[in-house]
């Protein structure tokens, strides 16, 4: 297999994201707050919270105009409640400050799937802030655009845990949802809020001189009571004021009632030129706009001109970007003008979007001509988009702009479309909802044509194939995927899915070698156009067919890889895919003796199963991984009943395959024997041998029942084929397991040397496979033989180690109780209201018998009574739950 | 678990401004403006609240309302 790139860097981060705003040549100095943010000492967390226009931006653009070199700057947008482009921002800002060195730390950071529930990387982040040579400033401005758990998780933990001399400084129009009475309490808060920014009298005559507008001072008074010192309401009124009598002006605004915003933007908006009235309206559909796209909407050549001409004479536009390529309109003349626009012309508005859609268009950018498509309420486009770039877009992970277009289609005479419906069966089986899908394929096919086009015919190939996935149902899978591995189909995405779907059902049906052949291929045709969804499912298949192979430290390689590395805006969490790489991944946990990793992962795989709906095999999987991490970790009642609901589903379904089955019997099989419950690990065993016939595991539950009995002779003619490999097993961890029985064998027929060889060959494959858990839950007295070879395995004895100190962890020697079937059955009724005479009876024995084998019962279970007996046995998993 | 709320603003709001809010009812109360609706969310709720603020409107009170039987 080929090598894998490094871990790819952050995600793209605009320059305008990180740039410090440049202050106007207007712009009024506030000394006396500066004073008050430079008193903040860098223990505090720095909190500038006000209403929109308060000037809480421009203040702290002219604090870093101070100390330049060390303000790292973000201006937040909805787009960073994405957890990765929050953190890609941060360190971009970061790395972008003058004195950070060129060689930093900070500089190569990759940012991992979630970020911040990575603790290893938000440790690593605060280490390298920590590492800096100069004190930095990080400031986050609009952090009220934050509202996901995750990121604002990451602020917090930024808050909390930040480094000694790196000062966090936040701006927003509503306070953060951090502890901030705690902070304040504890003297770790600096804030400057509405009331000390509002401006002061002196200020507010400094603002109209330099605006040169000449008002008296009483004027200037009654301006600062009536916008109760707002900046934006100050600075709006010397616009409406120019040119007008400020005596008629102040009067005016005071005699009125109306809100004073509301009253100032009617003023500026009156005083406009009509022309310019109508381009700041028709650019209002788009919050932040190019000067061609700009041009398109207004149907004016000339658009960029009248926006920097607004710019400089006006200030209700702004620009940034490289080369101020960007404007955006003051946002609160921006609502007022759209809602105007929506309630006078709302065909404009329909038009004006339409206009925005074919320009997104034009220029390859079909998520945003899809969202301003859909507000023209236009059928026609939005359709036209999807049939060129659905599958792109599905194949990057942009899954939820291809399902809301689809949705809003529904009832707007498209619902005929047998294309558009398949593509919605796609994306459904994407996001895991397969009774959707079902449903969605019987629509479709109710419209199939007589004579469908082949790209409909490998669109369909490709939805059955992935609902047999869904369904586990073997057969299905190969049938469906063989024709598109071998028929090339038109659509680039269609044929890298079709060729990773054929690996995926040959990996299954354990056709390794084959499976590998096509997903390498296929796995590098999607790195290179580009398709991060794919190439995150091409990982996912490959780790599957590590899992097949046995090779499990490569298998958790993978899916981590898998996960880690998606690229910017692929929407891989909440897939399929990634439920699967959550899977494997607590597999190899489980295997590694890591039952506390295996649980915290195994809960992400589950939490993607169909809620309500009966277990399907998928969870089935999930079920016996959680039940033997569970009985690993001393759960033992809650574990067993995990592993018997995989069991009842994977019977239920009729379409398990004999892996998976295999996989359930062995972990539920060895569950019950280390709880001695022998009776349930008949019953298992007894399951696997009805549904998988001569599978190498049946052979080793049953050397393993045979042993139990002391038929040592006939467990090792059971065990023998399984080792020199003329009778395969289908799991390939199982291999070792048969080690520990014949190395137990050897033991108790006093075969020295193949019990010693035994356990060598399976510290080998202990090794090689990266799984601990079988020999660390291997029965005592081979454990006994490893600790008393310890210093003799060589380059071994670190695997030995490992799993000596996997076994210490997990606690198996402390927890174990040992009953014989005899006591077993006397303790299975002792929950009952039967006397020990009555028990006696219906054993058939002796009142003396009973009593022996309930003090045995007593001392083995540490305990003074019948109930407490009772009591703890239910809490080892030796009694089952009543009912 | 829609239920309807009633929006005090500080002033007199205009005709203009008044067009943002389609499907609410607003009321003149001088020296306040009451906007009534009906709100299905808590997300919702919170739009609304936006949406006023960047309207530049101050919020005086938020009450919900319960329907009289």
């Amino acid at each position: 297999m080929g090598e894998w790139p490094p871990a790819r860097g952050r995600l793209g981060v605009p320059r305008v994201k990180t740039a410090v705003p440049r202050l106007s040549a207007r712009h009024i100095a506030r000394p006396r707050l500066l004073e008050a943010l430079d008193a903040a000492t860098p223990g505090q967390l720095v909190l500038v919270s006000a209403p929109a226009g308060y000037g809480k931006t421009l203040l702290l653009a002219e604090w870093a105009a101070h100390d330049p070199t060390r303000t790292a700057w973000v201006a937040l947008d909805e787009d960073d409640n994405d957890d990765r482009r929050f953190w890609s921002a941060v360190l971009t800002a970061l790395t972008s400050c003058p004195v950070v060195p060129e060689a930093h730390d900070l500089r190569g950071f990759p940012v991992p799937a979630r970020p911040s529930h990575d603790h290893e990387f938000v440790a690593g982040v605060l280490e390298a802030i920590e590492a800096m040579p100069a004190a930095l400033r990080l400031v986050l401005d609009d952090v009220h655009e934050l509202t996901a758990t995750d990121p604002l998780h990451g602020l917090g933990t930024l808050v909390r845990d930040h480094p000694r001399g790196f000062q966090v400084v936040l701006a927003g129009r509503s306070d953060p949802p951090l502890p901030l009475g705690r902070l304040r309490l504890d003297g770790r808060l600096c804030e400057v809020r509405a009331g000390e920014l509002r401006f002061s009298v002196a200020e507010a005559d400094a603002m109209f001189a330099v605006a040169e507008i000449p008002v008296r001072p009483d004027q200037v008074r009654e301006l600062v009571a009536q916008t109760e010192g707002w900046a934006a309401g100050l600075r709006l009124a010397s616009l409406s004021m120019r040119g007008a009598d400020p005596d008629v002006f102040v009067a005016d605004l005071v005699a009125n009632s109306r809100a004073v915003s509301d009253y100032l933007v009617s003023e500026i908006l009156d005083r406009l030129p009509r022309a310019d009235r109508e381009l700041l309206a028709a650019v209002s559909v788009c919050d932040r706009l190019s000067a061609s796209l700009a041009a398109a909407l207004s149907g004016r050549a000339d658009a960029g001109e009248v926006l920097d001409v607004l710019e400089h004479e006006t200030s209700l536009v702004i620009s940034s970007g490289e080369g101020r390529v960007y404007y955006r309109v003051h946002p609160l003349l921006r609502s007022h003008l759209l809602a105007d626009l929506r309630r006078r012309r709302p065909d404009l508005v329909t038009e004006l979007h339409r206009r925005a859609a074919a320009w997104f268009a034009d220029r390859d950018q079909p998520v945003a001509a899809l969202t301003h498509a859909r507000r023209a309420a236009d059928t026609t486009l939005v359709t036209a988009l999807l049939r060129r770039h659905a599958l792109p877009l599905i194949g990057n992970g942009r899954l939820r702009a291809v399902r809301e277009a689809l949705r809003w289609l529904v009832g707007r005479g498209h619902d005929d479309d047998v294309w558009l419906a398949m593509v919605g069966v796609l994306v459904d089986l994407q996001t895991g909802g397969v009774r959707a899908a079902r449903a969605h394929l019987d629509r479709a096919d109710h419209l199939w044509p007589a004579d469908p086009p082949p790209d409909l015919v490998a669109l369909r190939d490709r939805v059955v194939a992935g609902i047999a996935v869904s369904d586990g149902d073997l057969d299905a899978m190969m049938a469906a995927t063989e024709e598109i591995a071998t028929t090339g189909a038109a659509d680039p995405e269609l044929a890298v899915m079709g060729r990773l779907g054929r690996a995926l059902a040959l990996a299954t049906a354990g056709r390794a070698g084959e499976a590998l052949r096509i997903a390498q291929p296929a796995l590098d045709q999607a790195r290179e156009l580009g398709l991060g969804l794919l190439v995150a499912h091409g990982l996912a298949v490959l780790a599957v067919i590590a899992a097949g192979t046995g090779e499990y430290r490569r298998m958790t390689e993978l899916a981590e890889h898998a996960d880690r590395d998606v690229s910017p805006g692929t929407e891989w969490v909440a897939t399929s895919g990634a439920a699967t790489t959550a899977m494997l991944r607590s597999f190899g946990a489980l295997l590694r003796a890591d039952p506390g990793r295996c649980l915290e992962l195994v809960g992400k795989a589950l939490s993607f199963a169909d809620q309500g709906s009966p277990p399907d095999l998928m969870s089935a999987t999930c079920l016996a991984v959680r039940g033997a991490a569970r009985v690993d970790l001393g759960q033992r009642l809650d574990g067993l009943q995990d592993l018997r609901s995989a069991r009842g589903a994977a019977a239920a379904s009729g379409r398990a395959g004999p892996a998976l089955i295999a996989m359930v019997a062995l972990l539920e099989h060895r569950a019950a024997a280390l709880l001695g419950r022998h009776d349930l690990a008949r019953a298992v065993s007894g399951w696997a041998d009805g549904a998988l016939g001569d599978a190498g595991e049946v052979a080793l539950l049953r050397a393993w029942q045979l042993s139990e009995v002391g038929r040592y002779r006939s467990a090792h003619a059971e065990i023998a084929p399984l080792l020199d490999g003329s009778r395969p097993l289908l799991t390939p961890w199982a291999l070792i397991d048969a080690c520990v029985v014949e190395c137990r064998l050897a033991l108790h027929t006093l075969h020295t040397s193949r019990a010693r060889s035994s356990l060598s060959r399976a510290l080998e494959l202990t090794e090689s496979m990266d799984a601990r858990r079988p020999l660390a839950t291997a029965p005592p007295d081979v454990v006994d033989l490893l600790v008393r070879h310890l210093g003799s395995f060589g380059a071994l004895d670190a695997t030995a180690r490992r799993v000596l100190a996997a076994r210490h962890a997990l606690g198996i020697d402390h927890s174990t109780v040992a009953l014989t079937d005899r006591e077993r059955t006397v303790l299975n009724l002792l929950p009952s209201q039967r006397s020990f005479d009555e028990i006696a009876r219906d054993l058939t024995v002796s009142h003396s018998t009973v009593k022996t084998h309930v003090r045995a019962i007593y001392s083995k279970l540490d305990a003074g009574s019948r109930r407490e007996a009772v009591d703890i046995a239910r809490r080892h998993g030796l009694l089952l739950p009543e009912g | 678990m829609s239920s309807h709320y009633e929006f005090r603003v500080a002033g007199l709001v205009s005709q203009r401004s008044r067009g943002a809010f389609p499907d609410m009812v607003v009321v003149d109360a001088p020296p306040e403006t009451i906007i009534v609706g009906e709100v299905q969310d808590e997300s919702h709720l919170h739009g609304v609240l936006a949406l006023i603020q960047s309207l530049g409107l101050r919020v005086v009170s938020l009450q919900e309302i319960h329907h009289r039987p």
